[in-house]
């Protein structure tokens, strides 16, 4: 019986040792660790803040305005679906935000503006 | 009378040497841009040449009237430094998946046959930005050619 209670005490010595040896061994693995990738998709482009109001939403004296219904990208706060432009477009199609009606000078353009149209 | 014959004719071969070559160098260009059913709003795109090293010429064209969103169009605003006045006077509404962009440009005759490429760049709200989507060589023949994400289908013609 006595020789029995040694042999069980060696055992269960030697599996603790063991048992500290292994995490030990293993301690060093955890900082090789790495964070999976982050997704390539990026969700929320606003600006402002981070409700999750997305890429065209913006801030208004009235609140927290959200415009962006699908065709209407304007900032006119109605829903006729010009889209892309603050205001109106003109005739040529560009946008008529105050801005000159002729092309940059950037040697590209020989003197008349570019027109457009959206079909 | 001699002289004043002389002078007028003098005259006018000046005048048609500063103005003939102006006309000459002219050269209208139709842009057909087709835009896929990628299932997202409408898109910014970007239109813009660069020579054959990549050096920014400058901007053909802005669809999308919202200059806070032009970081989207990472390729033109890296190239442009992403001042909106390269785009003043030359911007229009963004374009909405199936729908079709037609550009008249009368831009000079420099640019074509002399290694420029146009590039496009897109962007969708809620997707992923799509930097030179197309990149083709400027060329009096015309090109057409296939998008990646956004854009079916551009071609040009002179």
């Amino acid at each position: 019986m006595k020789t029995t209670s040694k042999a069980l005490l060696a055992a269960m010595t030697l599996l603790s040792l063991g048992l500290a040896g292994l995490a030990q061994a293993q301690a060093p693995i955890a900082p090789n660790l790495t964070a999976p990738e982050a997704p390539l998709v990026a969700v929320d482009y606003d600006e402002d803040d981070d409700e999750g109001e997305g890429w065209f939403s913006h801030r208004r004296g009235h609140g927290d305005h959200e415009d962006h219904e699908r065709g209407d990208h304007d900032d006119d706060d109605d829903d006729d679906g010009e889209g892309g432009c603050r205001g109106a477009t003109d005739a040529d199609g560009r946008c008529q935000t105050g801005q000159s009606a002729s092309p940059p000078a950037n040697g590209l353009f020989n003197g008349a503006a570019p027109k457009a149209q959206v079909n | 009378m001699t002289t004043l014959s002389q002078v007028l004719t003098a005259s006018t071969a000046l005048a048609g040497a500063l103005v003939l070559p102006g006309l000459a160098e002219a050269r209208q260009v139709t842009l057909t841009t087709e835009l896929a059913n990628y299932g997202g709003d409408g898109a910014y795109l970007a239109f813009y040449v660069t020579d054959a090293s990549g050096k920014y010429m400058g901007s053909l064209w802005m669809s999308g009237g919202r200059s806070k969103y032009y970081r989207h169009l990472s390729g033109w605003e890296q190239a442009s430094g992403g001042d909106p006045a390269e785009v003043a006077g030359i911007t229009g509404a963004s374009v909405g998946q199936g729908q079709t962009l037609t550009l008249t440009l009368d831009l000079a005759d420099s640019l074509f046959d002399a290694g420029y490429v146009l590039h496009v760049d897109a962007a969708v709200e809620h997707m992923r930005d799509s930097p030179d989507e197309i990149a083709v060589p400027l060329t009096a023949a015309g090109v057409s050619a296939k998008g990646g994400t956004y854009i079916a289908k551009l071609s040009y013609k002179s």
